[in-house]
């Protein structure tokens, strides 16, 4: 029955959103979602600065371990040159200990506008993909022996796009689930005696022709730097149910610590309590069905707490304003048997007391 | 692989795109209708050892980098990182080009899993990394391209360049080449990773090793100095200590005061530890120099000298020259340009009479 409700309440959101073009914008927060039998890991990746020359991309993994409480984080930055995001065909997305920022010749989250050109003509697209062999048996804090010994590949071969329509695909961009249109694109790609596949979905975009989906990973949130505008949130705290979602907010995987990309959506609530001294808010975390009830129940009360505690931190909020429950996954939002349906219910949402 | 830098590998990846594999394989067997070079021998492919690094540059390419001819046909040896490195040896993991003044260049293959190899050097080379910012670029700025998906330079003379899961290593530190032309045979043999050249690395050794019973043995280094010599360079001679590559002599100058002369003997691999040592002291010098806010000053800069010597350099913290690959440092405050030559040009005399008859 819950999973029909999640199942009709996705199917309005969707419907509700429009499609929309994503700018190459800098201070935008991508969070890609991995599926992996201990939970989904999150890779998040900010677009740090953009010059004529370079983007450069801080990227944040929260690697699932053994254990759900006790993640393994990494954290990396990527430079990439404005002329390979126009015509390279060489894409490095493994970050190991020691690499350089930058790889000449090579991006690591878009097609170039040369590739994405020559797939949409129909061609095959010469194509080379620098990664690690069998990642998903590898992506775990406790198998980091088994990637010292696999070391990055460059796997070669062409691909193809999928079909002649683009694809939509569903993103949550500030919150609100958006339709972005990919092109499907797979083909062979070899070194030596190995190979690995090339299948992705890439959004249709030359100006950022960012990766949405691979075959077990997906771009599950695109938060632009001013997360929601403030009379967005004003209006949806102060009308129906007084309730809003909170974008912008992220945390170590499994567990209750904010990471530093969250002070905006922080700085934001906090603006808007002390603009309304009269307000009294509640935050809600609410979570994924991965690790059972009792688990999530726990961490959704810690997220929450933690969000408390941050705008309890900043001037101008009294502590009469706010405070801090958690609802763990008895309230989804969308099916959780998605990557993105999990993304979804992984949330933060702010509700106002004005019955 | 680089013996010495495998402990440095740790790596952690993570991958956005999720793939599948199956298992690897060999090199390629050789392609006959390759044309080699008259000092290579040729192979038919089932005698060619897949691993052998020779097959993937002609010797024409190296005598271009080098600027001379080869003295023989490259030969498989030790591993340029070693200090044996060069010796003529049939498994050896280098091919080794040499010219008959012993300036040589060392081509060396990781086969597969370079990738691991690379990520292991780039802990290594982190914070260098982060002052070269993953370009190689030449000394007009250009930017260095070529067949390689990945390139990183270690110390002065190592060039490493990963293409697909496999990797090529041109040391030529013990050249004149820099690194346009090590680029270059990078480039030439990633192209040769799938079609290998029907060169036999075995077929020079014979050849190296009458070459290798040229040089002067590895011996006490106070035996290229005469008391007389010595004497007349530098002072009254109070004591000698001879280590196994340094030798100290204390004796008393024109003021009475002891003083030590020190020398240092590179036997083999001169040429390479030349150019190591002397970019290193740079580096070092530089450095210490920008610290006090002394940039640009003529105290860090090293002066090329001419003398009875292949190349010589003086900084601040010594005297070093190279004559045949044989490499001589001194440590000693105040000889002039005369002495030195004087001095040295005896030494490396020496040597050459110690070279055993063809």
């Amino acid at each position: 029955m819950r999973a029909l409700l999640a199942s009709l309440l996705l199917l309005t959101t969707v419907a509700q959103a429009g499609s929309e073009r994503i700018p190459l914008l800098e201070g935008t927060v991508y969070t890609y979602a991995a599926s992996f039998p201990k939970g989904d890991e999150e890779h998040i990746v900010v677009l740090t600065s953009l010059t004529e020359s370079e983007a450069t991309f801080g990227v944040a993994f929260q690697a699932v371990g053994e254990r759900k409480d006790h993640p393994a984080a990494f954290s990396a930055i990527r430079r990439v040159r404005r002329q390979d995001l126009l015509s390279s065909h060489r894409i490095n997305n493994i970050f190991q200990t020691g690499d350089a920022e930058l790889f000449p010749g090579s991006t690591f989250m878009h097609l170039s506008a040369a590739s994405l050109q020559t797939l949409k003509s129909g061609a095959p697209l010469p194509f080379v993909l620098g990664t690690i062999k069998d990642y998903q048996g590898l992506g775990s804090g406790d198998s980091l022996f088994a990637l010292v010994s696999a070391g990055r590949k460059y796997f070669r071969g062409e691909v193809q796009r999928v079909g002649s329509a683009t694809v939509p695909l569903t993103v949550l961009v500030n919150g609100v689930p958006t339709v972005l249109h990919s092109i499907e694109i797979n083909g062979r790609l070899s070194v030596g005696g190995d190979s690995v596949s090339g299948h992705g979905w890439w959004l249709d975009d030359a100006q950022n022709a960012l990766l949405l989906k691979g075959e077990h990973s997906q771009l599950v949130r695109i938060d632009f730097p001013q997360p929601v505008p403030q009379q967005t949130l004003a209006q949806s705290l102060s009308t129906g149910d007084c309730r809003a979602t909170l974008p912008g907010i992220y945390f170590d995987t499994a567990s209750a610590t904010l990471l530093p990309q969250s002070g905006t959506a922080l700085d934001q609530v906090a603006r808007l309590l002390k603009a309304n001294p009269a307000w009294t808010l509640t935050v809600e975390g609410h979570t994924d069905n991965v690790g059972g009830a009792a688990y999530n129940l726990d961490l959704s009360r810690r997220r929450a707490a933690a969000v408390q505690a941050a705008l309890l931190g900043r001037d101008g909020v009294a502590a009469q304003q706010i405070s801090a429950s958690g609802f763990g996954l008895t309230r989804p939002v969308r099916d959780n048997a998605t990557l993105e349906g999990r993304a979804a219910n992984r949330r933060v949402e702010l509700v106002r007391a004005c019955k | 692989m680089p013996r010495t830098l495998a402990p440095c590998i740790a790596a952690l990846g993570a991958s956005l795109l999720l793939i599948a594999c199956s298992k690897s394989a060999e090199p390629p067997e050789a392609k006959t209708s390759t044309p080699v070079a008259e000092t290579a021998a040729a192979l038919t492919p089932s005698k060619a050892d897949p691993h052998d690094p020779c097959r993937l540059l002609e010797p024409k390419e190296v005598e271009a980098a080098l600027g001379a001819p080869l003295a023989g046909a490259p030969f498989r040896a030790e591993s340029a990182n070693r200090s044996d490195g060069g010796t003529p040896l049939p498994a050896g993991d280098a091919c080794w080009y040499e010219t008959a003044d012993r300036h040589n260049i060392a081509i060396e293959v990781t086969w597969k899993d370079a990738g691991a190899v690379l990520a292991g050097v780039g802990g290594y080379l982190a914070k260098a990394e982060g002052a070269t910012k993953g370009l190689v670029k030449l000394q007009d700025g250009s930017e260095l391209t070529g067949e390689w998906d990945e390139v990183k330079v270690l110390g002065c003379c190592t060039f490493m360049a990963l293409r697909g899961d496999a990797m090529v290593e041109i040391d030529f530190g013990g050249s004149r080449a820099g690194f346009e032309q090590a680029g270059a045979l990078a480039d030439a043999a990633l192209r040769r990773l799938e079609a290998p050249l029907p060169i036999d690395g075995t077929a020079g050794i014979a050849t190296a090793m009458q070459r290798e019973a040229l040089r002067p043995k590895a011996g006490d280094p106070c035996s290229l100095w005469t008391a007389a010599s010595l004497e007349a360079s530098v002072g009254t001679l109070k004591k000698l200590e001879p280590s196994s590559d340094e030798c100290t002599v204390t004796y008393q100058n024109d003021r009475g005061r002891s003083v030590l002369f020190v020398s240092t003997v590179t036997w083999r691999n001169g040429y390479r530890r030349y150019r190591e040592s002397n970019q290193m002291l740079g580096g070092m010098l530089g450095a210490a120099l920008q610290e006090i806010g002394a940039t640009g000053s003529k105290a860090g800069q090293s002066q090329t000298l001419e003398g009875p010597w292949d190349a010589a350099q003086q900084t601040a913290v010594q005297f070093s020259s190279v004559r045949r690959d044989v490499q001589i440092d001194i440590r000693q405050r105040g000889m002039s340009p005369d002495d030195l030559k004087a001095l040295l040009g005896g030494a490396y005399d020496q040597l050459e009479q110690r070279r055993s008859p063809q």
